[in-house]
């Protein structure tokens, strides 16, 4: 029977079956003959490719026509390639990439948001084995997608595949990310404008020297990239112009997004530089502030390496004029400090991560246990309710269900 | 019973090779693909600054070699960016064409004084977390251990297990109703165990039939702290193949080591964690084999 409940109108039969006159379905009485009702004869286009018993992927239809996803896909890496202005061979390594890694079965029954996130995640390897300067959050822009997934994937199909792609290093960056600062005569007012070449010369020696004082490992690269150009803007011309512009207004000007981060590196970059600029001979031990290091920034980077070493001796010589009238006060502050200093604290320069470093909670000193011990009733007991206990429980839970319900 | 390796002493027994040591490479790990570790890796950063450091650290031990014997004073080994800023301002900046540059220098194994075989690290990692598993081996009913246990909680409509803590060794459970718990937070293998048979008193009391078995210890955490800052840059440039550093997702570089099968996540300020051991032994081995490499990345400035 093919459907419950059908009647024959010509002779009131119930034995209604399916029965196809070539292509086209009809409901026929098995007693009379006669046509209950039949379907159309010919079908339409969605009902041919979605109406069927076969799924796409266990057909044959997979040798012939490659899946819509798997070319939207292929589209989508062109598309990042050529916006990025990869050269071709980049492209078609991504392709390649893209392909491996879609087909792989790692990928093959992943969502779709992941599939798109792994066109982005292929021109980003691409890109890093080419050397090809590009940061995780560029390709999180483009994609519009969320970076922590980006980075699950990323590394799930670097994984799959065996690539080796070295991540770039942040110097590199820094060309890029400089070329995206609208500072150039035609853009803004030309006692504010700086060529891309000078800028990034700059911001580069002032990049190394945060590298060096440990403010850039471990950190986002984009907010120190930042800091670096601001820097570099403010210290080739310190007009009382450009020091009256906070990072915030410099980023709108150059039409950059700011960062929230951005001003913490700045203020970091900063200390640094007074560090050094400290050791300025013609200083004369005078006090070198936030505010007066910018003009000095010059002088600072052209004799860093000078400055560095007299800042080094001075660090020390402040260390061991300290140590021995510590040494006793040590002894008695021994068992509120268990923990050994850092060597990193002694050095002039220490990751921020160090010097302010969490105070950690008190250790509850490790019991020695065999794990068989015995274990004492009233101890469980103490875990488990008193009948008095589970009837005010069930009362007041009662209570708070039925007063839910009058709301 | 479970399994009796608590008691081994921290690991100090394998001695690497004696002789050509690299520091550089894990010791431990002979499945590494490039050969005997010597072979030199090409190098596709030419401007990266821990490379730079490479060629400075170079520099630097064989300044201080003529400088020992010159006599000039140790200034020397405390200001090595000396070296590395002069390279760095004379270099071009990357140019417009970042093409794919493959410039084998020399080895990229860190070349620094090697550290004797048989010194052991002196730091001892400690246990901060056990996931430990038991089966009760029978059906339990979670509704009823929820409201009679004083320690529990249980939300079906957001996991289906009840959570029960206890006090000593502070510890949490995850108790399902096929019988089935796990245990985490304790910081020992022992304390692991204790406190697994003391859920497993409670869920007895509480009227079940429950036994204790197949206790097994699924992971280990511990940490330690080398004490120096490291350059996780030149980490991960060195040992591509067990490093992952990706500052924008995570600060500290995710070091997957092969043997002993560890996960190390290392932060510059020098602290390290050491996951995913069976036994505690893997710990330490782990860490006494990342200590020498860590040491080549130790930088003063």
């Amino acid at each position: 029977m093919a459907t419950v409940g059908l009647k024959c109108p010509e002779c009131g039969s119930l034995d209604i079956v399916d029965d196809e006159h070539y292509s086209q379905p009809q409901l026929v009485c098995a007693d009379c003959g006669a046509v209950v009702s039949e379907g159309l004869l010919t079908t339409t286009r969605s009902e041919e490719t979605q109406g069927t018993d076969v799924r796409y992927s266990n057909s044959t239809e997979v040798d012939k026509k490659p899946c819509r996803n798997l070319i939207n896909g292929i589209h989508r890496v062109r598309a990042l390639c050529r916006i990025l202005r990869l050269t071709f061979l980049m492209e078609e390594t991504a392709e390649t990439h893209f392909k491996q890694a879609y087909e792989h079965p790692n990928f093959i029954r992943v969502s779709l948001q992941k599939k798109e996130v792994l066109a982005g995640c292929c021109v980003l390897a691409t890109c890093r084995q080419h050397s090809w300067p590009i940061a995780m959050g560029t390709i999180c822009c483009l994609l519009e997608a969320n970076p922590r997934l980006i980075g699950v994937v990323y590394q799930e199909m670097v994984k799959t595949l065996k690539i080796e792609a070295p991540p770039t290093s942040i110097i590199n960056l820094l060309e890029t990310h400089c070329q995206a600062y609208k500072l150039s005569p035609q853009h803004v007012h030309e006692e504010l404008s700086e060529s891309s070449k000078d800028l990034t010369k700059r911001a580069a020696v002032l990049l190394e020297l945060a590298a060096d004082a440990w403010l850039v490992t471990g950190r986002q690269p984009i907010p120190i990239l930042t800091a670096s150009i601001f820097l570099a803007w403010q210290s080739l011309k310190p007009t009382q112009t450009r020091l009256k512009y906070t990072l915030a207004r410099f980023c709108q000007m150059a039409k950059v997004t700011k960062s929230s981060i951005a001003p913490k590196r700045v203020t970091e970059l900063k200390e640094v530089l007074c560090k050094l600029g400290q050791e300025l001979p013609w200083l004369r031990g005078d006090e070198v502030t936030p505010q007066t290091v910018i003009q000095m920034v010059d002088d600072i980077l052209n004799h860093r390496l000078t400055l560095l070493r007299r800042a080094l001796s001075s660090h020390e010589e402040a260390l061991a004029s300290e140590s021995p009238d510590t040494g006793s006060v040590q002894q008695q502050g021994d068992h509120s400090q268990p923990s050994v200093p850092n060597s990193g604290k002694r050095s002039l320069f220490e990751p921020p991560s160090v010097r302010y470093a969490k105070i950690r909670r008190v250790q509850v000193p490790v019991v020695e246990v065999t794990g068989d011990e015995e274990i004492s009733d009233s101890e469980i007991d103490s875990y488990i309710r008193t009948p008095q206990e589970i009837r005010d429980y069930v009362e007041a839970k009662e209570a708070l269900a039925s007063s839910d319900d009058e709301l | 019973d479970m399994e009796q390796n608590n008691s081994l002493p921290p690991f100090q027994g394998l001695a690497s090779p004696q002789g050509a040591m690299t520091p550089g490479m894990p010791i431990f790990s002979p499945m590494m693909p490039y050969g005997s570790g010597l072979t030199p890796q090409p190098v596709t950063n030419t401007n990266s600054l821990s490379l730079l450091e490479e060629q400075q650290r170079q520099q630097q031990q064989q300044q201080q070699a003529s400088a020992q014997q010159a006599g000039v004073p140790g200034g020397l080994g405390q200001t090595p960016q000396l070296y590395h800023s002069q390279t760095v301002t004379t270099t071009t900046l990357p140019g417009n064409t970042p093409l794919y540059t493959a410039t084998p220098l020399t080895p990229m194994t860190p070349i620094t004084p090697a550290t004797p075989a048989s010194e052991s690290s002196g730091i001892v990692p400690q246990l901060q977390n056990i996931v430990s598993t038991v089966n009760l081996g029978c059906k339990l009913d979670l509704k009823t251990i929820a409201l009679r246990a004083r320690n529990a909680e249980y939300n079906p409509k957001r996991f289906a297990a009840v959570i029960m803590r206890i006090r000593e060794p502070r510890t949490t459970a995850l108790i399902f109703s096929s019988g089935k718990m796990v245990c985490t937070g304790a910081k020992s293998e022992e304390q692991s165990r204790l406190a697994a048979r003391k859920y497993a008193r409670v869920v007895q009391k509480l009227g079940f039939p429950a036994k204790f078995l197949d206790f097994k210890i699924q992971n280990m955490v511990g940490s330690c702290d080398v004490k120096f800052p490291i350059r996780l840059e030149g980490l991960v440039l060195t040992h591509q193949q067990f490093s992952s550093y990706e500052p924008e997702l995570f600060p500290g570089l995710i070091y997957r080591m092969i043997k002993p099968r560890i996960v190390l996540l290392i932060f510059v300020s020098g602290k390290v964690v050491l996951t995913g051991a069976k036994v505690r032994g893997e710990i330490y081995e782990a860490f006494e084999n990342i200590y020498p490499i860590l040491k080549g990345f130790r930088k003063t400035t």
